[in-house]
């Protein structure tokens, strides 16, 4: 080989073997988090790139990185799916080493040598099995530590082994929510004790009183001592003696019960404080592995810009609630994206610039007090000021020196043309909007040609009391903010129609769409603006959109649980106590989605045309299919529902036979047809000028991607033929016919 | 009052007779009729009924404040408003007892407990303390129903007293949904 194709070669030796130790990092990772038997696929995943290594170096007669793929190879053999998280870390030292190695183009050390206390946590798989079958706790490695701790050489297995299991536990975040929910509970007797000890204090202070007034009697009856004969004065006198004695004792009692009661207060106020922290704890997730989450997604997005990049992420020891990291993955992930695809160059672009080819983006996290830092760090072109200002001028928004401001402003997008990947200019707003849901804030310093950096700060644990107010007419409502994914304010032309049911584009999915108002029952007069107010509610994967009348805005809501009469109400949990004395009733998120989930009784964004009469039109169908036992089937069923049908072999046929038509009210098409397919038709029916077509695509493919390929090219609803059935296939032409006819009566 | 002679008595036994004789003769003294108060109550108008509670279960009386109302709750519990820290539910017995509830805002709210529980009774005007007599009671109008059941009994022929008891535990009145 020539020095050129040499070189060549090695250029091309570096470039696999980085992808496939950080590939190798990646499946090491998702070995480590995964619970026992899950193990195996991303062991073999390890085992396998190690062998692809191994191959590769031998063929550039790269020997150290050779004979260390090799040693990890022999290494990573002896995990198992027992094997404690200190276990990994040796490993992944070493294939960073490896991944240093190639990038900086440096030597290895001579010897990848294993530290001593690999070969003393490592347990063989045949005892393992036998001893620890039945209570079995699957291990989850926190971030990359180095094992610290180099065990002690003990000969007996069994009891190395509790002392690895002892170190970590893998519990289901719903548990953890429950202990924090019986946490609460726990906090609310204790204030009813100390309300409890108030009054026995209360009452304490009032004996001491009555103290007083027992001595004033024995005066007196002393005084009367000369009116009485001795012998009722004796009586008297031990009779008050007695009685001043006896209560003395109880006062007595009193005080000393009031006392210990107070110390009891003082000790389970901090226990229960104590207990609420570790409960805060046990929810924190360390930042690193979720920030690394992210390399697949850069990676993806420059790849399709054919862009290259560096991913890094530094964050060390950084924790954060896992609730908070839930709510805060897709604004991240938002973030990354538009790193890559907005701020970094192209590989020539940075290349004229004097800069690398590759660019960098780095993910770094740190935790300083009760805040976390996330910073999203790029080395590429920045932002260009004067640019957004200009747009922002051409929107019409308000100069502003915050660029920020203008950024998060909704529906800004620099780029002009709609790219599908970093969203369509819904970007920013929606990152800001999750940030400052979550009680933080967003921040931006760029310059030019050299970088940007979005820094997102937010608390660590995430606030249980903050809601939302949402106002339904007059009527307002609070809700929890923890169940609150979004607000957005879309278009009245934005809500879609799928099968009927309105929805909403959600980044990139269609959600269900209703009215707060219907579920509540309460009859809206306002009709709904040209921007509706929306929140959309997360739940655990579920989606739903609530249309409401104004968002008036975040407050922190202190549930109060409702009284007898009010304890069966369905959609609500409690009412929040304003400063003003006024009552909130704070709806149900689990509630919401349960009721909206049976069908909603009103459909709001239907016009009020509904409750009018409708006039008798001759229905026109079109049904489209190529098969001739189909076409028949259909107009008969059709027919026999009293639509005027038409028939098409395909596509093709179709589109001139709706030419001639005077009008068509549905069209009923198959999806695979020569010439023009169903696919096909829609779009172009789509492309049509005129009145809105509802279409219904029948057909055998019951396949998710075809079913979106279908929805996406324009069609209303999706019907599978094995699972045809006439009376429900009716119903759902009927609905989506009607709802033609009541737009038209706008 | 002294018993006839009983011809079959043995003679050593009259001394005991005439003593049971006595005893009986006081306990079947007619007591003289007082006057027994049967409840000390609150009088309070709503829409067209006016009501009667008795003082034992009354917590306090304070003006209404703005309250909130629950969508889909019934008529005769509408909402609740806050009460020393607690959502106290309001109840509205004109919605209860009629078929046309009062369109007149409540101006007063009756906070009624029973055994540990309170609720809110509206009132559009609190009228006098009364004193109800027993034997005054009148039955309670049977054109009222079963809603009836919530009430003692009719004081001074124009007020419904009412039967704490029953109405925590009617639903129509005591549940909102």
């Amino acid at each position: 080989m020539t020095t050129g194709m040499v070189d060549e070669v090695l250029a091309i030796f570096r470039e696999e073997g980085l992808d496939l130790t950080r590939r190798g990092l990646a499946a090491l990772n998702a070995c480590a988090n995964a619970a026992g038997d899950g193990r195996k696929k991303h062991l073999q995943e390890v085992a396998r790139l190690l062998h692809t290594l191994k191959g590769a170096a031998a063929a550039v007669g790269n020997d150290e990185v050779l004979s260390a793929a090799h040693t990890l190879e022999d290494q990573v053999a002896l995990l198992t799916t027992l094997s404690p998280s200190a276990a990994f870390d040796p490993l992944f030292q070493a294939l960073e080493r490896i991944e240093a190695s190639l990038d900086k183009g440096t030597k290895l050390k001579a010897s990848l040598s294993m530290p001593s206390t690999m070969d003393v946590r490592v347990i063989p798989p045949n005892d393992a099995h036998s001893s620890v079958s039945e209570s079995e706790r699957s291990m989850r490695p926190k971030s990359r530590r180095p094992a610290s701790k180099a065990a002690p050489e003990i000969p007996d297995a069994s009891a190395q082994l509790n002392a690895s299991f002892a170190e970590w536990l893998r519990v289901p975040p719903e548990r953890v929510d429950q202990l924090q929910a019986h946490l609460g509970e726990l906090v609310l007797t204790r204030l009813q004790q100390d309300d409890l000890i108030d009054r026995m204090i209360a009452l304490r202070t009032a004996a001491s009183s009555t103290m007083v007034r027992h001595r004033d009697l024995s005066s007196m009856l002393m005084e009367l001592r000369g009116e009485l004969s001795p012998d009722s004065f004796r009586r008297l006198r031990i009779g008050t003696q007695a009685l001043v004695r006896g209560f003395s004792d109880f006062h007595e009692g009193l005080q000393s019960v009031c006392r210990d009661a107070r110390v009891l207060q003082a000790q389970s106020g901090v226990v229960s404080q104590a207990v609420e922290e570790s409960i805060a704890d046990l929810r924190l997730m360390p930042l690193g592995p979720f920030l690394e989450g992210f390399a697949r997604s850069a990676r993806d997005a420059a790849r399709k810009e054919s862009k290259v990049v560096r991913f890094s992420v530094h964050a060390e020891g950084a924790e954060v609630d896992r609730t908070v990291l839930t709510r805060l993955h897709e604004a991240l992930l938002h973030l990354v994206r538009n790193a890559v695809v907005h701020g970094l160059e192209s590989p020539k672009d940075r290349v004229a610039k004097g800069k690398g080819s590759e660019g960098s983006l780095t993910l770094e996290a740190t935790v300083q007090g009760s805040e976390a830092e996330i910073r999203i760090v790029d080395d590429g072109r920045g932002i260009d000021a004067d640019r957004v200002r200009r747009k922002a001028e051409a929107m019409g928004l308000a100069a502003q020196d915050d660029l920020l401001e203008l950024l998060t402003h909704p529906g800004f997008s620099t780029r002009d043309e709609v790219d599908d990947l970093a969203g369509r200019g819904v970007g920013l707003d929606v990152v800001a909007n999750i940030v400052r849901g979550l009680n933080g804030s967003l921040h931006m310093t760029s310059e030019r040609d050299r970088g940007t950096v979005f820094s997102v700060r937010v608390p660590i644990t995430a606030s249980t009391t903050m809601g939302l107010i949402l106002q339904v007419g007059t009527q307002r409502f609070g809700i929890m903010l923890s169940g609150v994914e979004r607000v957005i304010r879309p278009s009245a032309d934005e809500v879609e129609r799928v099968e009927g049911r309105p929805s909403v584009n959600v980044g990139g999915e269609l959600v269900s769409l209703v009215a707060l108002a219907d579920l509540l029952g309460i009859q809206e007069s306002e009709p709904l603006g040209n921007r509706i107010p929306v929140v959309v509610l997360s739940q655990a994967r579920r989606r739903l959109a609530l249309a409401v009348s104004e968002i008036p805005g975040e407050q922190p809501l202190v549930v109060r649980p409702f009284g007898r009469a009010f304890r069966t109400a369905e959609l609500f949990v409690g009412g929040a106590v304003q400063a003003d004395h006024s009552v909130i009733p704070v709806l149900s998120t689990p509630a919401l989605f349960a009721k909206a989930s049976r069908s909603p009784s009103r459909d709001s964004f239907e016009s009020p045309a509904v409750t009018r009469g409708r006039e008798a039109i001759e229905l026109k169908a079109l049904v489209v299919d190529d098969s001739i036992t189909m076409r028949t089937m259909l107009r008969n069923i059709l027919g026999a529902a009293g639509y005027h049908v038409t028939v098409a072999e395909d596509g093709a046929e179709a589109i001139s036979l709706l030419d001639d038509m005077s009008e068509c009210h549905v069209i009923v098409t198959d999806l695979q047809m020569p010439r023009v397919d169903g696919i096909e038709l829609c779009l172009r029916v789509r492309e049509r000028e005129g009145r809105y077509v509802p279409i219904v695509m029948v057909t055998s493919v019951d396949e998710d991607e075809e079913k979106t390929r279908a929805i996406s090219a324009g069609a209303d609803a999706y019907v599978v033929k094995a699972s045809f059935e006439q009376v429900s296939f009716l119903r759902r032409i009927d609905a989506l016919v009607r709802g033609e006819m009541h737009s038209e009566a706008e | 009052m002294r018993s006839q002679d009983s011809p079959m008595m043995p003679p050593e036994l009259l001394p005991a007779r005439d003593l049971l004789a006595e005893r009986a003769a006081r306990y079947g003294e007619v007591a003289e009729i007082e006057r027994k108060v049967f409840a000390t109550a609150v009088t309070f108008r709503r829409g067209e009924g006016r009501y009667a509670l008795a003082l034992v279960a009354l917590r306090e009386v304070r003006p209404l404040p703005y309250w909130c109302r629950m969508p889909g709750a019934r008529a005769a519990v509408p909402g609740l408003v806050h009460y020393r820290g607690e959502l106290l539910s309001l109840h509205d017995l004109s919605a209860f007892l009629s078929v046309e509830p009062s369109q007149e805002q409540a101006t007063w709210l009756l906070v009624t407990e029973y055994e540990g529980v309170r609720i809110g009774l509206m009132a559009d005007d609190v009228m006098d303390v009364v004193d109800v007599e027993a034997d005054k009671l009148m039955p309670v109008p049977i054109t009222l129903g079963e809603a009836g059941e919530c009430f003692v009994g009719l004081a001074e022929g124009r007020f419904l007293l009412i039967d704490p008891g029953r109405l925590f535990a009617a639903r129509a009145i005591a549940s909102a949904f």
